[in-house]
């Protein structure tokens, strides 16, 4: 394939990307709040180890939990990594169930390097995603009769994120991704009086305004002995303002009046810190992350929030990745899990999550490129009379191409 | 790498179709925290006045509305209607052997009544002296218009009206007008050949109420004069018929005596209800209108808060001092202005229909009785913008040929049963 066919298939990628993202969001009522799921699992190659990665390297694919690993990109590759999910839940609470499905591309990526010190990646992956419909009444005021409202909320925040990684020695490198939002975020309430057969909405769109936020990371490895490797990761990022144009158009069924009401509306994300160590062999990683934001800091229209962190473990067995015989023996084994806190406090009830996974990385193509295939069933929420449960499945599907472009410039 | 791309277009594609959300949307329903909110009130002042609109057009109606009302109660006191009617010949002449019998005007009840039938009724035709003309650059006749007429009449029939019997009602003219006209048709230099030879001789009548305590309706297409002849010889009877003509000059004029009522001193100027016993009136005829107002809803721009009218409901409850069957069906609304003039009907949302207040009766309490009409656009004017249609006008269906009279209750009086009910959505 040239690169011109390469380039063609890229930009479909980007089309199919944006036009599937808002239509399937995790489709969860937890998402009416703030900026809805702020995503914390990014796909990839190490969804099959819990979603590791401040302490691993970008090598054969591109790690973008942590900047400071693109270091770890071959000078002769050029990476191409996409990632698809389908996942489907059961939404419980005491009062109901219903499941969901939804499915997507959900992550696009490019890395190689510029010099022996400097590596760079670009991509767009999810930041966050909106997906609920809501029934609920409420009284009309000075009567005995309620009226419905239907409140529905869809769309999402994508993010494109430019990154670089610095290696500063041989042990120590540090990156950073630059990172611009785009999406939108659609929330409208419909209300219908039913007795006096009217109905009306509003409709507010949230749309960031082009910024960027950043976030750093820092990777050091060594050696224990010629036997044992390890690595320690750090990434970062500080409080930021993130600024969107909210748009309020409100109409009404009888008279078709519209108003426009244009506002701006400020979401803060408040700093984190995630610190990572992997240890590795030739045929074993195992890889454990933290990370804790401080949700409790930051201020969002009351919302009520809190500290929110994320523990993942992996481990990677492969039997033989150079010279196995056979596929089987080429192919990496993963297990993983991950438990989580959410970001939201709901009715005073803080919402924690947890996730198994299992994968498999099956070389193709003269071993270079691999697809990766993961599987993860978790559950998170709560419970109980208001706030429910959900119970997920979700498959992964990460192809991460190489292809020896800087090679065949060098022989031409 | 091709069979990838393949592959991944078809797995995107695959997982799209299976997007999906089953319809239980009833998890998260505490999370809603919408601020909008619906809110009811009713207790907006509704201000009725009352006026007499003294023109009201009743040319071209094509009825003929004659007869007498006495209100019982005296509170609107009486109405006297008659009729003026323009006739035409209908043949120029007549042979010079034909020999006069009589003339006769004949009647046709529409089936139109207002008052108490029981008692006995006259109607009586009077011949008219006055050319019956429109005033400069008008084209219309008035409820008030007047025209001179002779004291003596042609003619008079007294009966016990029977107006849904619809029964022809013959009334014996004076045989000096049949004479008359018979002679001037067998001239051979008949007057009456020419367009409108008949009527600049014959200006017309007036029919006439003298004794009675109703008012009747006669359809103006079978009403006619008619001249009876035989030929010596014969007992063949023949006749020639005078019929209505120029449609648009018949019309009913209109007069109230309203001396020792609450409305005895009605102007054009508005009169408050609490000035009237906590009353204001309808009649249809003699042009008696409410005024409806709403000297508070503005206050609503003062809360500022974002907000929007989803309803606007005016009740109005009639006085318990009406029978229920004197109650008519439906009220109209017209929208007015400071000076109260009649600028149109008041339309529904869409703009197009009538609003016909239509009355709703409880026939066990009957103080529920009341009329009701939607006045949504009207009040979302009336409180986002500085129309100049600052007001209601109610006057009964067909004002303009009829004599319906509606007492309405104030709000102190209906004990807040006549009300504006208002349903208004805030954003925050």
């Amino acid at each position: 394939m040239t690169r011109t066919n390469r380039f063609v298939l890229l930009i479909l990628l980007i089309c199919s990307y944006s036009l599937a993202y808002p239509q399937t969001s995790n489709n969860s009522p937890y998402t009416y709040f703030g900026l809805g799921n702020i995503e914390t699992s990014i796909g990839g190659r190490t969804s099959g180890m819990g979603g590791v990665g401040i302490a691993l390297n970008s090598s054969g694919y591109i790690n973008q939990f942590n900047p400071a690993s693109y270091r770890g990109i071959d000078s002769l590759f050029f990476l191409f990594d996409i990632n698809l999910n389908g996942y489907k839940s059961y939404l419980e609470s005491k009062q109901s169930e219903y499941n969901v499905v939804s499915g997507n591309v959900n992550k696009i990526a490019i890395g190689f390097r510029l010099s022996p010190r400097v590596a760079f990646s670009a991509g767009i992956m999810p930041y966050s995603s909106v997906g609920y419909k809501i029934n609920t009444t409420k009284w009309v005021e000075g009567t005995t009769d309620k009226f419905d409202i239907l409140s529905t909320g869809e769309g999402g925040l994508n993010k494109i994120y430019f990154g670089g990684s610095y290696l500063l020695n041989k042990h120590n490198s540090i990156g950073v991704n630059a990172s611009v939002l785009f999406g939108s975020i659609t929330k409208t309430e419909e209300y219908t009086y039913s007795s006096l057969s009217s109905s009306w909405s509003v409709t507010e769109k949230f749309v960031p305004k082009s910024h960027f936020y950043f976030d750093f990371g820092y990777q050091y490895s060594n050696s224990i002995n010629k036997k044992y490797f390890y690595k320690v990761g750090l990434i970062g990022g500080v409080k930021t303002k993130m600024r969107f144009s909210k748009n309020v158009e409100r109409s009404s069924e009888a008279t078709s009046e519209e108003e426009d009401l244009s506002d701006t509306y400020n979401f803060r994300i408040p700093a984190y810190l995630g610190i990572g160590l992997s240890v590795s062999t030739e045929k074993t990683t195992i890889a454990t992350d933290f990370t804790l934001q401080k949700w409790s800091n930051v201020s969002n229209n009351n919302l009520d929030l809190t500290d929110s962190y994320k523990w993942a473990t992996g481990f990677e067995y492969s039997p033989n990745k150079q010279l196995g015989k056979n596929i089987f023996q080429r192919m990496s084994y993963q297990v993983g899990f991950h438990v989580d806190k959410s970001y939201l406090n709901i009715n005073n009830v803080n919402l924690y999550g947890y996730g198994i996974t299992a994968g498999v990385v099956i070389p193709i193509k003269n071993q270079f490129s691999s697809i990766c295939l993961s599987f993860e069933t978790g559950q998170k929420g709560y419970y109980s009379e208001d706030l429910f449960r959900e119970r997920y499945y979700q498959f992964n599907l990460a192809i991460n191409m190489n292809d020896i472009w800087f090679m065949k410039r060098k022989y031409k | 790498m091709g069979r990838i791309g393949l592959g991944l277009i078809a797995i995107t594609l695959l997982l799209l179709l299976a997007s999906c959300q089953s319809e239980d949307q009833t998890l998260g329903s505490s999370f809603v925290d919408s601020k909008t909110s619906i809110v009811y009130v009713d207790t907006f002042t509704v201000s009725t006045s009352t006026f007499v609109h003294d023109t009201i057009k009743t040319s071209n109606k094509s009825l003929a509305l004659v007869g007498k009302f006495i209100d019982k109660k005296n509170i609107v006191g009486k109405i006297n209607s008659q009729s003026y009617i323009i006739l035409r010949n209908q043949v120029s002449e007549l042979n010079e052997y034909a020999l006069y019998d009589s003339i006769v005007l004949l009647l046709k009840p529409s089936g139109y009544y207002y008052g108490d039938t029981t008692s006995t009724y006259t109607i009586q035709a009077n011949r008219v002296t006055q050319d019956i003309l429109f005033n400069k650059n008008d084209t219309y006749l008035y409820n008030n218009s007047h025209f001179d007429f002779e004291p003596t009449s042609l003619g008079e029939y007294s009966f016990k009206p029977k107006p849904n019997k619809k029964q022809l009602i013959r009334i014996k003219l004076e045989d000096e007008l049949g004479l008359d006209f018979m002679r001037k048709l067998k001239s051979s230099t008949s007057a009456f050949e020419e367009l409108g030879g008949f009527y600049n001789y014959f200006k017309g009548i007036v029919l006439r109420c003298s004794n009675g305590e109703s008012i009747l309706g006669y359809t103006l297409d079978s009403t006619r004069i008619s001249l009876y002849y035989h030929y010596e010889g014969s007992d063949k009877v023949y006749n020639v018929n005078f019929i209505p003509t120029l449609p648009s000059r018949q019309f009913n004029e209109i007069t109230s005596d309203r001396s020792g009522t609450i409305i005895e001193n009605i102007s054009k100027t508005p009169i408050p209800s609490s000035k009237l016993n906590n009353c204001s009136i309808v009649q249809a005829g003699i042009g008696l209108v409410t005024r409806i107002d709403f000297p508070t809803i503005k206050n609503l721009r003062e809360q500022n808060r974002s907000f929007d009218v989803i309803k606007a409901e005016l009740v109005i409850q009639p006085s318990n001092l009406m029978g229920i069957n004197y109650l008519p069906s439906s009220l109209n609304l017209y929208l007015t202005n400071k000076f109260n003039d009649l600028i149109g009907y008041f339309t529904d949302e869409d703009g197009a229909t009538i609003q016909d207040g239509s009355l709703y009766i409880d026939y066990i309490y009957r103080d529920n009785i009341c009329y009701t009409w939607e006045i949504t656009s009207f009040i979302k004017n009336q409180i986002k913008t500085n129309t100049p249609y600052n007001g209601l006008l109610l006057l009964p269906e067909n004002y303009d040929y009829s004599f319906d009279h509606v007492i309405i209750n104030d709000q102190k009086l209906s004990n807040y049963r006549t009300y504006l009910k208002l349903y208004l959505l805030y954003y925050d």
